[in-house]
């Protein structure tokens, strides 16, 4: 489960650009719901991600994900933890261009001193649940949109982590792909993954099985 | 424990920048290699001196005047001789001869006599001694420098060396001395006092210096100081100061050190500036993205250690070994200009093999760590920022 | 074993195993030291003739200081080795003042 409550986020604070990007933001998604984060570009969805993500402390306020918190993790602890519960899928999807596919599938697993056949077992199995297999060895800069976004979901998924966080992820797609994604959804949810998507493309709007849907406009609830 | 796959992405992300990388590496290499080369040589050097310093002559006394060597009388002997410790004096003669057809120098060093027991021993370090002509007075053995450019002047089995007073002396040629000794007879020509004194035009009452054997080890000192007494005009050199001096022969007063650690420190300015202004963006939207998927500052910082040991030890390792190559077996083509200057007379350059751990060991400490402190503290800097602005 | 890594290895390999040979080969090459000793106390003149190009050079453990300032007291180092090898520390006339204890 995650828990939101009382984040606020101030960039650059004390400083002459000083942004307000999150005022009292609270909201609960629990496990195995699927919640979309809705509201125009900036106004602090992706910023409400990173700092489910640990990517990003805020201000002030508490994360608490299955009852650890983790707003203010030092940094190493904050690392660990996303890499064994957090799926984050990226809107720029933030793929190393140079590295092939399976590379790019393997990252989350490098450091984690897995035996060679683990690492290998658990990259095809990523990779051939999101039919991205067959370009084991391209590489990644050679890959089309949808290529690239499945590659995307593949390494977010290779640790089958519990919680799946996604920032804008069809703002880059056509209508087909965008349905694509969505079908990939379905199929997460009804794996009882905990997903959390920020978005302001309408598709997602009004799913049945959408839990809730949170509104964000200018870092503000609704 | 080691982490094969963390290793295998280093390489990967050496590749991957492999234009940069490889000009790195090249510069790496030829910077060790330059240093390397060099410590070898004058290593090597040294250890060829310090082999032979203990059977130099204990003492030597060489009369200036005006700060300038001059002749020594010849009666000075008698007295020196007079001093307890002292068991052998040998008044020298010998000079430097300049062959104008070559523009070379020969070392001219006469002997008192070619005795039995000296032709018994001298005949150790000769090639092709002749016997028969060795024994007709005017006859020479010559280093092998001095042999090859007398046969370049078309001078195969003699010499006519030019007296002060413009008569010719022919001088027969009775031998050359071993290879092995070329590092100290390449420019040698040894001969009779008597033909010494002939072609130097120098008085039969007067030597070039003279020199000293003394049994006694401690009583060199005092002996010294007591020629420095009797002969007031006279330096004293005894074969302690000829090792210091032996030892100074590289220090930090020549130019070449110097000119090398400026070199270095000069490269590795602009390679560290290179490193810490920065990552570039990519590099720092890498790591970002590790960041975002996981990797601790602790992993990424380990990533980066492995290519910039990887990129500098291969470099270092690669460079160390072609230097040996290079000096030891190539004999330092162009290099060994350095050390042999203008000369015409150029001995071959086969120097001993010294390689020493404490030299590769002071050229590793100075370069590969560096190398890896340049890579690691910008990302460092960068892994420690917050993955979320990197990667947006 | 990816490619980069079997490269990687073999190329380390082949450095490695370079190095070891030249090791060996060298050291066992056999040094006459011997022959220089008996040459050099039967001349008993000291250094190299490595570079004959002026006597403070040839013969620096003997040589005066004259033979630098020959030519001009400001054009000390005009030949090329005298870069490379420092003057001797003979050179200033000092007399031997090292003490055998």
């Amino acid at each position: 489960m995650i828990k939101v409550t009382k984040v606020n986020k101030v960039f650059n604070q004390g400083k002459i650009n000083e942004t307000v990007a999150l005022k009292d933001i609270s909201f609960e998604v629990k496990d195995g719901e699927l919640a979309i984060l809705k509201g125009p570009s900036g106004s602090g969805k992706s910023t409400i991600l990173s700092i489910i993500a640990a990517l990003l402390k805020p201000t002030s306020g508490d994360v608490e994900v299955d009852g650890k918190k983790i707003a203010k993790l030092p940094d190493n602890f904050a690392s660990l933890y996303r890499r064994e519960n957090i799926g984050f899928i990226f809107q720029k999807f933030n793929l190393i261009p140079t590295l092939s596919v399976f590379e790019n599938v393997i990252l989350p697993l490098i450091p984690s001193n897995l035996s060679k056949q683990e690492i290998e077992q658990k990259a095809k199995q990523s990779m051939e649940k999101f039919s991205i297999y067959h370009k084991k060895d391209d590489l990644a800069k050679n890959l089309s949109g949808g290529e690239q976004q499945r590659v995307a979901i593949a390494r977010a998924l290779v640790n089958n982590p519990k919680i799946i966080l996604a920032d804008e992820p069809t703002a880059n797609l056509d209508a087909k792909l965008s349905s694509s994604f969505l079908e990939f959804v379905k199929e997460l949810h009804s794996e009882k993954k905990t997903i959390l998507i920020a978005t302001h493309d309408p598709i997602f709007f009004g799913l049945d099985f959408v839990s809730s849907e949170i509104e964000i406009i200018k870092g503000v609830m609704k | 424990m080691f982490n094969l796959f963390l290793f295998e992405y280093a390489l990967s992300s050496l590749k991957r920048r492999g234009a940069k990388n490889i000009f790195i590496f090249v510069i790496f290499f030829i910077l060790i290699f330059l240093l390397s080369s060099i410590f070898f040589i004058s290593n090597s050097m040294k250890y060829e001196l310090s082999q032979t310093v203990d059977a130099l002559p204990d003492i030597t006394i060489q009369k200036l005047e005006a700060g300038r060597e001059q002749n020594i009388d010849i009666d000075r002997v008698d007295k020196l001789s007079e001093i307890p410790g002292v068991s052998e004096v040998s008044p020298r003669v010998w000079g430097y001869y300049y062959f104008k057809n070559a523009g070379a120098n020969f070392v001219v060093v006469g002997v008192d006599r070619f005795s039995p027991n000296y032709k018994k021993s001298i005949q150790k370090v000769v090639d092709k001694f002749d016997s028969v002509i060795f024994d007709n007075n005017d006859t020479m053995i010559v280093g092998k420098g001095v042999k090859d450019i007398l046969e370049k002047n078309y001078y195969d089995k003699y010499f006519n060396f030019i007296k002060p007073n413009g008569d010719l002396k022919k001088i027969k040629i009775a031998g050359t001395f071993k290879g092995s000794t070329v590092l100290e007879s390449n420019d040698i020509i040894l001969l009779s006092n008597e033909n010494a004194r002939e072609i130097f035009g120098m008085k039969d009452d007067e030597v070039t210096d003279i020199t000293l054997r003394v049994p006694n080890p401690k009583e060199v000192s005092k002996i010294a100081s007591k020629i420095t007494i009797m002969y007031p005009d006279c330096r004293v050199i005894t074969k302690n100061d000829l090792e210091i001096s032996y030892n100074n022969i590289f220090d930090y007063k020549s130019g070449i050190f110097l000119s090398l650690f400026i070199v270095a420190l000069f490269t590795f300015f602009i390679i560290i500036y290179d490193k810490s202004s920065g990552l570039s963006s990519d590099e720092k939207r890498e790591i970002g993205v590790q960041k975002a998927v996981g990797w601790r500052i602790g992993d990424i910082l380990l990533q980066k250690f492995y290519e910039a040991g990887i990129l500098s030890g291969m470099a270092f390792v690669l460079s160390i070994t072609f230097s040996i190559f290079y000096v030891y077996i190539l004999n330092a083509p162009i290099l060994r200009s350095v050390f042999t200057g203008y000369s015409i007379l150029k001995p071959a350059f086969k120097l001993p093999f010294v390689v020493d751990l404490q030299t590769i060991m002071l050229i590793f400490f100075a370069t590969v760590p560096l190398y890896i402190a340049a890579t690691i503290v910008p990302s460092w800097f960068a892994a420690t920022l917050d993955a979320d602005e990197v990667i947006r | 074993m990816n490619k980069n890594l079997k490269y990687f290895i073999v190329f380390f390999i082949v450095i490695l195993s370079f190095f070891a040979i030249e090791m060996i080969v060298l050291s066992s090459r056999g040094v006459d030291v011997n022959d220089k000793r008996l040459f050099v106390s039967k001349i008993g003149l000291p250094d190299l003739a490595v570079s004959t190009e002026a006597k403070y050079v040839r013969h620096r453990s003997i040589s005066d200081i004259f033979s630098i300032f020959n030519e001009n007291p400001v054009s000390v180092s005009y030949f090329v080795t005298t870069f490379t090898y420092a003057p001797s520390t003979n050179l200033n006339n000092t007399p031997n003042i090292i003490e055998e204890k």
